[in-house]
């Protein structure tokens, strides 16, 4: 293999900037050329700021909610606007706020804590941030044309159908909605390649900060957890916008569906809230309390079965549609299982504190208030969990208030301690720890008024939901007494806001450091500067700052790799996925257009299909792939080698299993398998759950569904072999065997086509279901044809030099997982086709 | 195409009644052989020391307890027995056998595929009944299931430390499968397994809810199980890295 050979012919730097200075090279972009930052400072901080304002709104919804329930027979809101605020309330706190908020700290942090530069998709991470951006305003702009969504955050089917949602309030959501997710999804990639790839020299995963595991593990979950809503979104979209009968009982589809799809993504979305907002616990312990956190692999085993747990439990979201009673006393019993890693958690965090003294700051009493809800959220969450109770309490503000308790307590308390604790990383500046006590405290007898309250509101029956409730049968004094706590909850979060404004001029400057922390990110005085690391340091502890000495002198004298700049390109080290050596200079981009133009795009595109305007759609289609196309067409610098210092000579850009790129393929391909993993699973449920439905459709083409298994197999074959040939610099050859890769592939999509081409689409739900697999199949064909046209072009307009072979590489397993769906896409019609009666 | 044989006695016999169960050893001769045959064979590959050994020999004898005791003819009667045994071979006796055996030579993705598709497989309806027709076919698949289950645990055990990404990642395939297929049998409206329609009404069951009671089982104890596995290879994972590292003892806060 030649990958790390040395080329004399070209320099490897391609796009480098000669005649600047590394502060330069790495200078933010100012004015309006600053939304072509890529740097993850910035986009850390667009998604925090964006989120925490989709929070102040729906806070402000929930306000409007408790103002007309303070007492009863109020007329403050019409039944209408109650509707859309509960919903919109719900919709914007759990997928505009929650999840993106927390992303953003991941996105700021994790390079500074893990030794990188910036994170390792840059680009990624802009287009992310938009397309967020976008589908927020998309769901937020609902309210301008009295279409606010009003059918509740989880949407349930059938009353979100055409017939009993008409209107455009649902298409809002769904679009909207499934626009934000595309940017949790990519987010969650980059987050999983920056932190299994891009780490400081020496950091092994098991030296790894703990906040790293609770990310990485969050961002797979994200990758498996959202394409289950994703795929439902569409479905009902299609069904509300084609007549498609997925969720129709008259047609053999099942408004359950709905249900089963919604909580396999809601269930886990509970933790993924969860966790990174326990990895901010887990990070500010330490350096309150001195001492490492304790039992840092029981907590990483526990954070690893948490994920794994928090996906077989989305049942018992569901008591009450009709499961049979053994198997109800089976969940009842699981959903008590999760108990055991959320409680190694929290005595781990228990054992941390016992360890030490620990200060009592402002961070810590909302660390201490967090310990104190989440529990009292989780033990309810046990009483919830027994069958009869659950019927007891089902659609209660019982279940109002223990889901508050959990999400508020779980997350929104340890988030404000995260603010307090990093606001000085982001602005130079402490907050004031006089008026930090006085919000947490208003908000903790804020909370636990409105919140404590409701339990009792939700025992003595109140259902949720309902816009206002009759006099004197017991609810009257509770719902006023939770109406004033919420106004003390929002005063303590008013004044988090004054007292964040007034820091920005007055706060202490808070120096190098500040609370002492063990971790990386404290590594240079506050602000650092952009690049985090003028050198690398080799790190060799979980607290670095605490066991390595040499890192508290000057940072930037710190020896550490690519402290020298050659090429004059943003670059950062890539490591070895489980050592943490280092395996490659990775180059980074510098700020470009690209990411918003291609995320507007997407947003032209998603909108005009809300509106109906299908030829701007087409025109949105175009600029969208013409943005990609332009995000991919620039000259490679790989291929060559470099002095990294420390003794470490290193290939740039290296072709390997271990980069980031090869495994932000394997990432996505793990996204793309559970989008496809749903739509199969909604094939088998909708086949067993109604079995009469599938005798009326007709039977596919077994000739034409084994030909797309073959096609796909020959596919697989051709990317392999244009992999091999290009490895070994054969360009021509390559671009020829991967046009015959691209015919295969666009072969396999239309023999799909043809074997289900008598199946009707709208008889039927699972004929409708046939076809939306054999289409996403042929959406996954159509990128791999591109990519396969866009490999070959590159080659033949010798835009690809000897020693680049990282595009073949990385094409060659998507290619092969696509084939894999698509051939058992084929499988599964020719076992119907057997089955069929 | 396989005709059955009116007369045939599935190897674990006819469905049992609740009072004559625990007289139901299986003592068949053929069995019991093959299982020393199997014991001898791992006492003289796996080597004493380490924990090994007796790994091996609680996975072989969890292995004895699935076919000899009751559990074996019980299955016979309820599909929910069978789905225990199923996961009591696949999900504990598997991963301890495996914890006994090298398993590096074995992507773990490979491993999980073939598992997935075996476990898939067995569980459908018309294979699921040829296994009560034939001796043969019945072996066939608890060979390849125990088999497919102790190759995916070995390579996970034995590839974890060098390819922990792809090591996940089948993790999850396996846990995924095993849940989409258990939610499917949890709620089906329709019988899967004629052969139980009529024998599980002795033990207070209606076959609907003894197919419910084998999903639920599959989906909630296959949960525990699995995921209690990854658990304890994580924490040991973590811990042989802390060892090796000398972490865990040098680290001074200031």
């Amino acid at each position: 293999m030649s990958a790390t050979a040395e080329h004399q012919t070209y320099t490897g730097a391609l796009k480098g900037e000669p005649n600047k200075s590394f502060e330069e090279i790495w200078a933010q972009p100012r004015g309006i050329r600053s939304l072509t930052s890529v740097s993850h400072r910035v986009v850390g901080k667009r998604f925090i700021v964006t989120g925490f304002i989709f929070f102040l709104i729906a806070g402000l919804l929930a306000l409007g909610v408790r103002t007309q329930l303070i007492v009863p027979g109020n007329t403050f809101l019409d039944l209408q606007t109650y509707n859309q605020f509960f919903t919109m309330h719900g919709t914007l706190m759990m997928f505009l706020f929650a999840i993106p908020i927390l992303e953003g700290f991941g996105v700021y942090f994790l390079p500074l804590m893990l030794g990188a530069r910036d994170l390792i998709f840059p680009r990624l991470g802009a287009f992310g941030y938009f397309c967020y951006l976008f589908g927020g305003i998309i769901v937020l702009s609902s309210f301008l044309f009295d279409a606010a969504p009003e059918s509740g955050w989880f949407m349930y089917t059938p009353l979100t159908t055409k017939e009993y949602t008409p209107g455009l309030s649902a298409d809002f959501w769904l679009i909207g909605i499934t626009f934000a997710e595309i940017a949790s999804v990519t987010a969650a990639v980059e987050l999983i390649a920056a932190i299994l790839c891009a780490r400081a020299p020496g950091m092994s995963l098991t030296k790894m900060p703990i906040f790293g595991w609770y990310i990485l593990i969050t961002a797979f979950m994200i990758a498996i957890g959202f394409p289950p809503l994703i795929i439902g979104s569409v479905l009902l979209e299609s069904q509300r916008l084609l007549g498609l009968p997925f969720f129709d009982a008259a047609f053999g589809g099942d408004p359950l569906l709905w249900q089963h799809l919604f909580w396999i993504f809601g269930h886990p979305e509970v933790y993924i809230i969860f966790l990174p907002a326990a990895g901010f616990v887990s990070t500010m312990l330490p350096t309150f309390v001195g001492k490492p956190i304790f039992g840092y692999g029981f907590l990483v085993a526990a954070i690893v079965t948490m994920g794994f747990i928090s996906f077989g439990l989305w049942a018992h979201h569901m008591y009450a549609t009709g499961i049979s009673p053994v198997s109800l006393s089976l969940f009842s019993a699981a959903s008590t299982m999760v108990a055991i890693p959320t409680g190694i958690q929290i005595f781990c965090f228990i054992a941390t504190l016992a360890q030490g003294r620990p200060r009592f700051t402002t961070p810590m009493l909302f660390v201490f208030g967090f310990l104190f809800i989440f529990v009292l959220g989780g033990l309810t969450g046990v009483m919830l969990a027994s069958v009869p109770f659950n019927f007891q309490v089902h659609d209660t503000y019982f279940v109002v208030a223990h889901l508050h308790y959990v999400l508020i307590g779980g997350m929104v308390f340890p988030l404000f301690g995260a603010f307090y604790y990093w606001v000085p990383h982001f602005t130079g500046r402490m907050m004031s720890e006089t008026l930090g006590k006085w919000v947490f405290w208003l908000m903790f007898i804020g909370f636990n008024t409105t919140f404590f309250l409701m339990h009792v509101t939700g025992l003595r029956g109140m259902p949720r939901r309902v816009a206002t409730y009759p006099e004197d049968i017991g609810w009257d004094r509770l719902n006023m007494l939770s109406s004033i706590g919420s106004y003390i909850l929002a005063a303590g979060i008013a004044l988090f806001v004054i007292d964040f404004f007034r820091h920005l001029r007055s706060g202490e400057p808070a120096g190098r450091n500040p609370w002492g922390a063990g971790t990386m990110e404290w590594f240079y005085p506050t602000v650092a500067p952009g690049y985090n690391f003028r050198a690398i340091p080799p790190v060799r502890s979980r607290e670095p700052l605490w066991d390595q000495p040499e890192l508290n002198e000057d940072p930037a004298a710190v020896g550490g790799v690519l402290r020298a700049y050659p090429d004059h390109r943003r670059e950062t080290v890539g490591c070895d996925p489980l050592s943490g050596e280092p395996l490659h200079i990775a180059r980074l981009p510098h700020p470009t257009w690209v990411p918003l133009f291609t995320a507007f795009a997407i947003a032209v595109m998603f909108g005009s299909l809300l509106v109906s305007a299908y030829w701007v759609t087409a025109g949105a289609f175009v600029a969208m792939m013409a943005g990609f196309t332009a995000w991919a067409w620039e000259p490679s610098d790989s291929g060559v080698t470099r002095d990294a210092g420390l003794g470490y000579r290193l290939p740039v850009d290296k072709a390997d299993r271990r980069s980031h790129t090869y495994i932000a393929v394997i990432g996505t391909l793990l996204i793309l398998g559970a989008l496809y993993f749903s739509l199969v699973f909604g094939v088998l449920y909708l086949w067993n759950t109604f079995p009469d439905f599938a005798a009326r459709i007709a039977r596919p083409d077994p000739l034409m569904a084994g030909g797309a298994i073959a096609a796909a197999v020959l596919m697989a074959v051709g990317a392999m072999a244009a992999k091999w040939l290009s490895m070994r610099d054969r360009f021509l050859t390559a671009a020829l065997t991967g046009v015959v890769t691209a015919a295969l592939g666009a072969a396999t999509a239309g023999l799909l086509y043809l074997a289900i081409a008598d199946i009707d689409r709208n008889a039927t739900a699972l004929g409708a279901t046939a076809w939306a697999i054999v289409a996403y199949v042929g959406v996954l064909m159509f990128i791999a044809i591109w990519w396969a046209l866009f490999n070959a072009l590159r080659k033949l307009t010798g835009r690809t030099r000897p020693g680049q072979h990282v595009a073949d590489f990385n094409f060659s397993p998507f290619a092969k997982g696509v084939a894999l769906f698509a051939a058992t896409t084929g499988a599964l019609l020719l076992a119907a086709q057997g089955a069929l009666p | 195409m396989f005709t059955p044989d009116p007369d045939y006695v599935p190897f674990c016999g006819m469905p049992p009644l609740p009072a004559e169960l625990m007289a139901r050893w299986t003592l068949d001769p053929a069995l019991l052989a093959g299982l020393a045959l199997a014991l001898a064979l791992g006492l003289w590959r796996v080597p004493a020391g380490g924990g090994a050994r007796a790994s091996f020999i609680s996975g072989w004898g969890l292995t004895a307890i699935a076919f000899v005791s009751p559990i074996c003819a019980l299955s016979m009667a309820l599909f929910s027995a069978r789905v225990g045994q199923h996961l009591l071979l696949t999900l504990v006796a598997a991963p301890l056998i495996a914890h006994a055996l090298d398993g590096r030579r074995v992507p773990p993705m490979g491993g999980a595929i073939v598992f997935s598709g075996f476990f898939w497989f067995w569980h459908l309806p018309t294979p699921y009944q040829t296994t009560l027709q034939s001796d043969a076919i019945y072996w066939a698949m608890h060979l390849t299931l125990l088999g497919s289950a102790i190759v995916f645990w070995s390579a996970l055990f034995g590839r974890m430390d060098r390819q922990p990404i792809s090591g996940f990642l089948s993790a999850i395939l396996v846990g995924a499968q095993m849940s989409a297929l258990s939610a499917i049998l949890v709620f089906s409206t329709g019988l899967w397994h004629d052969w139980h329609r009529a024998v599980t009404a002795p033990y207070g069951l209606s076959a609907m809810a003894d197919q419910a009671l084998a999903g639920g089982l599959m989906w909630v104890f296959g949960s525990l199980l699995f995921v209690g596995a990854i658990g304890l290879m994580v924490v040991r994972l973590v811990a042989r890295a802390e060892s090796r590292a000398g972490i865990g003892h040098a680290t001074s806060p200031r």
